[in-house]
């Protein structure tokens, strides 16, 4: 029964309430006065303000590169406070007249070389600038969309999210990448880092991106060069400023810059370091086809061997049990950077932010199964054969052709049994113990 | 005096009550939408607004939006269901005016509107201005306005309007799972938009911001899962009747289920944490994948169930001070008394049939 014009407000049940005994039948309705609206607008307004404290979104730009800076400093000798500024303001004009910003990136034409090959601007601009999807449905800010919140905005493993990965994300400003197929010092291939995107890297947080189309990984990989020799470019000026004396950027400004002499300079830099990337698909280490009797015990045998031998040493940082406990204080090529056992100057490059607090590189534990670049035979060859420079695992001492026979260095058939050996540990009884049966582990 | 100005009974709230739930139930499933809008980084797929692509948002040729990039279809469905949810309120406006002569309940519904008109305002904001600090505003408020939904359906309510669960607790009793209650919401509400700046960090920022709102959310979360027991603690020992216990059990159940769904988050977007993977076999063959359907679906999750502990929360909230709503001295006449009829309380124009004593043996 509806209560709407019923004076004698008759309640739902339809019943006439008798009054309380003792009491009065009214009832006062606490905490609700008139009607709260100045207060509900104030709360709207507490919330927005509360949501958005601490959130200045700060903008996206190209980050100097403070870290190689102090390192130069060290290096050398610190640069009075205007001298540095001077430096810094010259040195991120340079770059972005080199190489534009985050949300306009640019690359300059190098003589003799396909830039879209290299860094393509189509695909530099599908990654670049906030994330959005074009009327044509192309999207827009995949570095952002999928790196920047580990890799940083400019690449330099620095993103938000960095701190609380291990290892922390790479760096790419320094050109270096662990697993490839080319020479140590070289920089990869497209199919490296093709192959990286795809298969992503097991027990880190590095993702696979097989799910994302061709065409947005293809954008990736073409931005992620273009970060790395933008940050080669950007070490190699500030080495020619502290090292080499070339171009001083404490002295000159960017109109000084337009000096003929000056631009050729710059002209060169950026063409070495491109010329080298656009010539890394053609780097790849050749592989020979393994023995006959690879993966046979008496290959695993032979790898054994080696790995306990004096040439190749990989006991030296896998340990005994090859559990990854060998040499375990060293540190990658990134951290050496921060002279990690200078406390005094790793706490100058934390002050200042420009670096994560350092951490010793773990030797791979062997034993796992899990190798981060990969397990195929030819990807375990690549590692022993080439090394991984930027962790501190150095090449193979390879033998030449025309070394004489008891030359003890490597030849390619012994990194193959050194590969069957490797492969072979996992199955080995002192990698899962725990997972024979009781009566076979009372019978050892 | 008993009612001399018109008020609203049960019958007059059921429609009333009805599209309140149906409200809720389509707000929740927005707040999941959006969710995923944002686990997918689509907020920006449809650059204008209010239209789509130029078209008005109920004429975008639904085969473009059908067939389209997932990030259009997700994006346009979120505002194609946040239409739906204005529209909502608008009907709930409409019945509750048309039906209810109740002054608070009349202007309870228009604050939904307000609300429901301004998170539309702050989406469209985030669209024209490409701002991620609104899209999290945006997200912030969400939460609030579902909690506001929950609210409209419990003060709508059957056992808002008959105030059956004053009988059997003197008053002092009845004041304990209020404030346990209310605080929880309030540490609920912080602990989303903690979370909120979890998610929405900005690629821009330091990897300092970043570990501070995490270590925060953390440890707020250890407090709401602290303070939640002690919710269901307060409910079995003092609650008025026997429904908030039960209440208080999910809410407990679904924070647990919140803690799975944040460890699996974190899990899934960031790999396994504290060196795990260096140690054990099983973790260092983890192979995360970007925009993975459990990926989306566990952090989806998780936005959404933190929106509904907070729904719970304030349902938790209006149920126990329910009974607080009423003079202390009736109060405590009425723990005395046994059985249950109704007397009719008219203030400002809302008639609250409540509890009254009858005459012991009375019915006998």
């Amino acid at each position: 029964m509806s209560g709407v014009g019923n004076p004698e407000g008759i309640g739902s049940q339809g019943r006439v309430p008798a009054p309380i005994a003792g009491g009065s039948a009214e009832v006062r309705i606490g905490g609700l006065g008139r009607l709260p609206v100045r207060r509900f607008v104030a709360v709207l307004v507490g919330i927005v303000l509360l949501a958005s404290f601490g959130c200045g979104a700060p903008v996206a730009e190209f980050r100097t590169n403070e870290l190689y800076l102090i390192h130069q400093e060290f290096k050398s000798e610190p640069l009075p406070a205007s001298k540095r500024r001077e430096l810094q303001q010259n040195l991120k004009d340079l770059m972005v007249a080199l190489f534009g910003t985050p949300d306009e990136p640019y690359f300059p034409e190098v003589e003799g070389v396909d830039i879209r090959r290299v860094c393509d601007p189509v695909k530099l601009q599908m990654a670049a600038g906030p994330v959005r999807l074009e009327r044509s449905g192309a999207p827009r800010g995949l570095y952002r969309e999928h790196c920047a919140h580990c890799h940083g905005i400019t690449g330099d493993g620095r993103g938000p999210t960095a701190e609380f990965l291990n290892p922390y994300p790479r760096d790419y400003r320094r050109g270096l990448y662990k697993f490839k197929s080319t020479p140590a010092a070289e920089p990869p291939t497209h199919e490296d880092l093709q192959r990286i995107l795809i298969n992503g890297i097991p027990g880190t947080a590095m993702p696979s991106f097989r799910l994302l189309p061709e065409q947005d990984r293809e954008a990736l990989i073409h931005y992620v060069r273009y970060l790395s020799i933008r940050g080669q470019v950007e070490r190699t000026l500030l080495e020619a400023t502290f090292q080499t004396g070339d171009l001083d950027l404490t002295e000159i400004s960017l109109e000084q810059l337009k000096a003929p002499e000056n631009i050729e300079f710059v002209k060169s830099v950026v063409a070495d370091i491109v010329t080298r990337w656009a010539q890394a698909d053609y780097q790849a280490t050749p592989v020979p086809p393994p023995p006959e009797n690879f993966e046979s015990a008496e290959s695993i045998r032979r790898g054994r061997e080696l790995f306990y031998g004096p040439i190749a040493n990989c006991v030296k940082c896998h340990g005994e049990t090859a559990l990854g406990d060998g040499q375990t204080t060293d540190y990658d090529e990134w951290t050496k950077e921060l002279m990690p056992n200078e406390p005094d100057k790793v706490a100058r490059f934390l002050a200042t932010g420009a670096a994560l607090p350092p951490r010793n590189i773990r030797p791979r534990n062997l034993r796992l199964n899990v190798f981060r670049g990969g397990r195929r035979p030819v990807d375990l060859y690549w590692r022993i054969r080439n090394g991984i420079l930027a962790s501190g695992m150095p090449a193979a001492s390879m033998k030449p052709d025309d070394a004489p026979p008891d030359d003890p260095r490597l030849t390619s058939d012994d990194i193959w049994h050194l590969v069957a050996y490797v492969r072979s540990l996992p199955y080995d009884d002192l990698s899962a113990p725990q997972h024979l049966p009781v009566y076979q582990r009372e019978r050892q | 005096m008993l009612n001399s100005r018109p008020g609203s009974s049960t019958a007059d709230l059921r429609w009333t009550h009805r599209l309140a739930v149906v409200l809720a139930v389509a707000t929740l499933l927005l707040i999941w939408v959006g969710a995923m809008v944002t686990t997918y980084q689509a907020g920006m797929a449809v650059p204008d607004w209010p239209t789509t692509y130029g078209y008005n948002l109920f004429l975008y040729p639904w085969k473009s939006w059908w067939h389209g990039p997932f990030d259009l279809f997700i994006e346009h469905g979120h505002r194609l269901l946040g239409a739906a949810v204005g529209l909502l309120v608008i009907g709930l406006v409409a019945v509750t005016w048309r039906s209810s002569s109740n002054g608070y309940l009349r202007w309870a519904v228009c604050g939904a509107l307000a609300l429901v008109i301004f998170q539309g305002l702050l989406g469209g904001m985030r669209v024209l201005r490409d701002a991620r600090t609104l899209a999290m505003v945006h997200g912030c408020v969400a939460p609030l306005f579902f909690a506001y939904t929950i609210a409209l359906c419990a003060v709508s309510s059957a056992w808002w309007a008959d105030g059956s669960s004053l009988h059997g607790r003197p008053r002092q009793d009845l004041i304990l799972p209020f404030g346990w209650a209310a605080l929880a919401a309030l540490l609920i509400y912080v602990q989303i938009l903690v979370g909120a700046h979890v998610r929405h960090v900005p690629v821009a920022a330091e990897p300092g911001f970043f570990r501070a709102v995490v270590l925060f959310h953390l440890t707020l979360a250890a407090f709401v899962l602290l303070h939640v027991a002690g919710v269901g603690y307060q409910a079995l020992k003092r609650a008025a009747d026997r429904v908030v216990p039960r209440v208080a059990c999910i809410l407990a159940s679904l924070l647990i289920l919140q803690l799975v769904l944040g460890a699996g988050s974190w899990v899934l977007k960031y790999g396994w944490p504290m060196g795990l993977a260096d140690r054990y076999r099983w973790a260092a063959q983890t192979t995360l994948v970007a925009g993975s359907l459990p990926f989306a679906l566990t952090v989806t999750a998780h936005v959404t169930v933190g929106s509904l502990l907070l729904g719970l929360a304030v349902w938790l909230v209006l149920r126990t001070a329910r009974p607080l709503l009423v003079e202390p001295t009736l109060a405590g006449e009425e723990s005395a008394c046994r059985g249950r009829s109704s007397i009719v309380k008219a203030t400002g124009g809302w008639t609250y049939p409540m509890a009254v004593c009858e005459p012991a043996g009375a019915g006998q």
